[in-house]
């Protein structure tokens, strides 16, 4: 069974400062749980374009195999 | 009929599922949520699933790109297999950093697809005359 440590820290500037009792060694994987926080989350995706258009044809699509099922 | 995704996006989108293949290996994902985005030249993939089938990274400087809002940034290309709508789609896909990727519009093209906006739902056209 994995053992579990939970730590509150708070976030400063961007990272998440720990208590100083917690001795983490370097590459210790960490989940942070935020309580309390506004969850609506919205995702902004802003139609890149190609600066070089004639860049387009490296993106050039082989069709390589069609099944008759269509569908997803 | 394939639903809009209304969690995350507000106002809801046009989301497909795609899978993806690695060409030299064969493995493949399945059910990576891409945005159908008519506005995007290029599709893009997202970098987990990447990373996932260890897709290698092409040589180049990568492409820079400029968004709607006039910002500008970089990315870098992939090849692999894009299994969408019944058909596989090879070649060079960009890569970008995010848990859903885009469907642009050299992958679009290749389909026929009617957006139900109303209906909160999109599939693939299948009148014959069309086609």
């Amino acid at each position: 069974m994995r053992k579990l440590a939970t730590y509150e820290g708070v976030v400063e500037d961007g990272h998440v400062t720990l208590p100083p009792d917690a001795h983490l060694p370097d590459d210790t994987r960490v989940y942070v749980l935020v309580p309390d926080m506004d969850t609506q989350r919205t995702l902004q995706i802003l139609s890149p374009r190609l600066v070089d258009q004639s860049q387009a044809r490296d993106f050039v699509k082989e069709v390589i195999e069609e099944t008759a099922d269509a569908s997803l | 009929m394939p639903a809009y995704d209304v969690s995350r996006f507000d106002p809801p989108a046009p989301v497909a599922r795609v899978s993806l293949r690695n060409p030299e290996s064969r493995e493949a994902i399945s059910d990576i949520p891409m945005l159908i985005d008519t506005g995007a030249d290029m599709t893009f993939i997202p970098q987990a699933a990447a990373a996932t089938l260890n897709l290698q990274q092409l040589s180049g400087e990568g492409y820079k790109l400029k968004a709607f809002d006039g910002s500008s940034s970089m990315a870098r290309a992939v090849r692999a297999d894009m299994l969408f709508l019944g058909r596989t789609l090879r070649g060079r896909y960009l890569v970008r950093d995010s848990e859903v990727g885009i469907l642009g519009r050299d992958v679009l093209n290749h389909f026929v697809i009617a957006i139900d906006g109303p209906g909160l739902k999109w599939q693939q056209y299948t009148n014959k005359e069309n086609q």
